[in-house]
């Protein structure tokens, strides 16, 4: 835990010092400071979790700091609103895109912040003239006819350009870009980082967050590095190598690996796969992809966002019906054409959202556990609800679950423990292959231990578990076997004694980049 | 075993206010106006409360899952129509028995919350658009019935069609027959939604659909029965007031969807799905039918009545939120306090 030399370098133009951010009982940031230099690209790397999200909603003035200050040009900000940072000159490009789908480009540029006649009417040619300058700055002139489209008629590339012209549009002097190449082709990319080089010269601070190491290499200039809410790494362009970040971002370990497990009872197939595709908007975002999970077998998927391990998942979870190829679960043949098929079939899947996806908030722990389960206790059409407590009282436990009380709303808890109550529902199945879309997304090292404990008792004990993750130590730690998805393919596959980092990272980089 | 902390003290005394309320208003009214606490009253007071109470029961498990229905108005006024034309002008000329008519009656109802259902869920309309289309059908059809006159003389005829009274005016203990189903219904509804796995997936289709959906949980079925379930409370309605008349007008029920989703509200239930009880339906409608009874005895203006009527719902909702901030901020102390009260073991 290094602090850079103040002093030599060029300008700090903006500083968050001391930041902590608390949702309920989470702690998302930590005591946390980040310095934001003029006329550089100020990476920030971290793992899925590790705040990097927050702390730049807090820098926008979307949410406010528990405790902490944000300094720009020596004068302390309090930015109560996106308007109030807006005004200050930072500008946020989001990593889900906010562009407002139904305006075109000028109506989105000026969302607002209308340029008005008389201050009364929009001044539509005015907002257009310069929407049509911002857009060429930035390397992406527009002709007249295609600013009139709706912005959901241009492709995601572009869309992303016009949420940056936005902010250029109102002369940052901070630029946050939150993953802006996670949706881009590589074509677009390389546009995005014309524009980048191109802002920089021009003195704009830029905030630069992906997951892609080569990327951050290529661009970065100051490099921050989040783990579990605290910054743990400070460095240069010249200090800093792949070897470095990824050091840093994956921090002390977490437990032996199970490789060392005997992989007799493997043999015993619980989960095939054969030549499973399935098509996004017309492309194939699983390609004919054959593998199969043994009896008590761990089996990670690693890959990048796009990269189709998601579609994969949902495909297996009866979520999205495949194009083609077959599944057996034990030796049946299924057909997965829904949620509940696919449970009955014994498959169940932990989804990557649990806000989105899985808790349901004004219900309670308990609840919760036993949501996928209420046929089970069901009496003649009657919940047994001490049936149903004592059952979810021990699956809590066998999953380590901390609360009070399992009656208290699930919201109480914190992002471990309600990940471990996902677990417990999943559990409480007795399922025969248990899916994992990124299982400790936004969980704190500790809970994270807990996590790969229980699931690694699990698999002592029978159970098929197939997981994503976009950690690779995550994905070291807890795989016994490595699938690497690039472009709905696999393309590659590692027994985890012979994973590394590297091997896992460049099979799963798309070829440009690995090539950059 | 330590006392109660003072933060489960206030976070109960905001859980029972529409009770406290209700009492308030009950104690106040005594007061106020001698006439108000006589059986006499009360009998009507009941018989009033019992069919907003009905419909708002029906209301509670569509807005407990995400959806509303404003048709529910139309849906009572239709199904009166639908048993007053079969007690009097009947079908091919014969006319119906009155368990016949009734059947059919309710059957009717069912069709248009099954119609509301597979619109929302298969069809993707909005509820509220899917349940304003259903307000105007119900009512024209119920119009059309009639040509817009009125069924009169539900009575029937002795040893062939009668009966149908029966609904709305008979007394069973000395309390009135809606007032008995109300109590049923409203006693079945609570432990469906508390005790049953239906009423544990309607809780959960309103409070996250898609977590809902991928629990294995057959959202479509269990939002469609929640619309039949409150078009048939409404056919019941419908059926009360036509019994209570002796005749059926195809006007009956105007704006009632308004009162029963005020009294939902009032209950404190969320109209954005997953969060609210049945007994906080049932003590919002009488908090609504008490206040309208009580304000008529003391002679205050019916304009100012719907003053106050609507001042009431304003408050009760901007309470619910204060409510829900206050037990977010005072969770903690509640937390130590249960410990402390050895509920829970930390």
């Amino acid at each position: 835990m290094s602090a850079m030399p103040p002093g030599n370098s060029p300008q700090i133009v903006l500083e968050a010092l001391g930041m902590t951010k608390r949702y309920g009982a989470q702690i998302a940031l930590k005591d946390a400071t980040f310095r934001v230099r003029r006329g550089a690209v100020n990476v920030l790397i971290g793992e899925n979790g590790a705040g990097k999200s927050t702390l730049m909603r807090l820098l926008a003035g979307a949410e406010q700091a528990s405790a902490g200050q944000i300094v720009m040009d020596g004068r302390v900000l309090h930015l109560r609103s996106p308007r109030d940072a807006s005004a200050a000159g930072i500008e946020i490009v989001h990593q889900e895109l906010s562009v407002l789908d139904n305006l075109n480009v000028a109506e989105n540029i000026f969302a607002g912040r209308e340029l008005l006649h008389a201050g009364v009417l929009v001044d539509q040619v005015n907002e257009e003239e310069r929407s049509g300058r911002a857009l060429t700055n930035i390397g992406m002139p527009m002709d007249v006819q295609a600013m009139q489209f709706p912005v959901d008629k241009l492709s995601l590339g572009c869309r992303q350009l016009v949420e940056l012209a936005r902010s250029l549009a109102h002369q940052a002097k901070v630029l946050i870009l939150d993953e802006p190449t996670s949706a881009l082709s590589s074509a677009e990319s390389s546009v995005l980082f014309r524009v980048v080089e191109d802002l920089k010269s021009r003195g704009v601070a830029i905030v630069y967050i992906s997951h892609r190491l080569l990327e951050l290499l290529h661009l970065g200039d100051y490099f921050t590095v989040l783990r579990d809410g605290r910054v743990v790494g400070e460095g240069e362009r010249g200090q800093v190598d792949r070897t470095w970040i990824v050091e840093r971002m994956s921090g002390r370990s977490l437990g032996a690996p199970i490789a060392t497990r005997t992989p007799l009872q493997w043999a015993e197939p619980v989960l095939e796969v054969a030549n499973l595709s399935s098509h996004q908007a017309g492309r194939p975002a699983v390609n004919g992809i054959s593998f199969s999970v043994g009896k008590g077998e761990v089996v990670g998927i690693y890959g990048l966002l796009g990269s189709g391990r998601t579609e994969l998942m949902e495909a297996l979870a009866g979520l999205r019906k495949p194009e083609t190829g077959a599944i057996k679960v034990g030796s049946k043949h299924v057909t997965l054409d829904s949620v509940s098929t696919a449970i009955r079939a014994g498959i169940t899947l932990a989804p990557e959202d649990r806000q989105k996806d899985s808790l349901i908030p004004d219900l309670s722990i308990r609840e919760n556990i036993s949501l996928a389960s209420l046929t089970e206790f069901s009496r003649h059409g009657f919940l047994a609800r001490r049936d149903e407590a004592a059952s979810a009282k021990e699956i809590a436990a066998q999953v380590q679950i901390s609360a009070l009380d399992l009656e208290l709303p699930v919201t109480t808890l914190s992002g471990g423990n309600q990940q471990k109550v996902v677990l417990a529902r999943c559990l409480m199945r007795r399922p025969s292959i248990l899916l994992l879309d990124e299982p400790t997304r936004g969980v704190d090292v500790r809970a994270k231990a807990d996590i790969y404990a229980v699931l690694r008792g699990l698999a002592e004990n029978g159970l098929g578990i197939l997981f994503t993750s976009s950690e690779m130590e995550e994905t070291r730690l807890l795989a016994d076997r490595v699938l690497v998805m690039a472009r709905g393919s696999i393309s590659a596959e590692f027994a985890a004694v012979e994973l590394t980092d590297e091997a896992m990272f460049a099979a799963a980089s798309p070829v440009v980049e690995a090539t950059a | 075993m330590r006392k109660l902390g003072w933060a489960d003290a206030i976070v109960l005394l905001l859980k029972l206010r529409a009770v406290l309320v209700l009492v308030a208003l009950l104690i106040l009214f005594s007061v106020l106006t001698p006439s108000f606490l006589t059986a006499n009253n009360l009998s009507i007071l009941a018989k009033h409360v019992a069919i907003s109470a009905l419909l708002a029961v029906g209301m509670t498990f569509v807005v407990l899952a995400g959806g509303i229905d404003l048709s529910v108005g139309s849906v009572a006024g239709l199904s009166g129509m639908v048993a007053g034309g079969l007690l009097t002008v009947g079908l091919y000329g014969h006319q119906s028995g009155a368990a016949v008519a009734v059947l059919i009656a309710l059957l009717v109802s069912c069709t248009v919350g099954l119609l509301n259902g597979v619109m929302v869920t298969r069809l993707g309309v909005a509820p509220f658009i899917a349940t304003l289309g259903t307000l105007y059908i119900a009512r024209g059809a119920a119009l059309l019935l009639s040509h817009g006159a009125t069924f009169p003389n539900l009575a029937g005829s002795a040893g062939q069609n009668s009966g149908f009274i029966w609904i709305g005016q008979s007394f069973l203990f000395g309390i009135p027959a809606p007032v008995w189903m109300m109590a049923l219904i409203a006693l079945i509804a609570a432990i469906i939604a508390r005790r049953t796995p239906f009423g544990r997936h309607v809780y959960a289709v309103g409070g996250n659909e898609r977590a809902a959906r991928l629990s294995g949980i057959r959202v479509e079925r269990v939002r469609i029965i929640t619309y039949i379930f409150s078009s048939v409370c409404a056919g019941l309605v419908g059926l009360v007031i036509a019994s209570q008349l002796e005749s059926a007008h195809p006007a009956t029920g105007e704006s009632f969807e308004l009162n029963a989703i005020a009294a939902v509200v009032l209950g404190g239930t969320s109209l954005m799905g997953g969060r609210g009880s049945i007994g906080g339906s049932l003590i919002g409608a009488f908090v609504i039918g008490v206040l309208a009874d009580g304000l008529v005895m003391m002679g205050v203006s019916e304009f100012w009545q719907i003053v106050i009527k609507g001042l009431v719902i304003v408050l009760a909702v901007t309470v619910d939120q204060l409510q829900l901030r206050l037990q977010t901020r005072l969770m903690p102390a509640l937390l130590i306090s249960r410990a402390s009260l050895g509920k829970v073991k930390i």
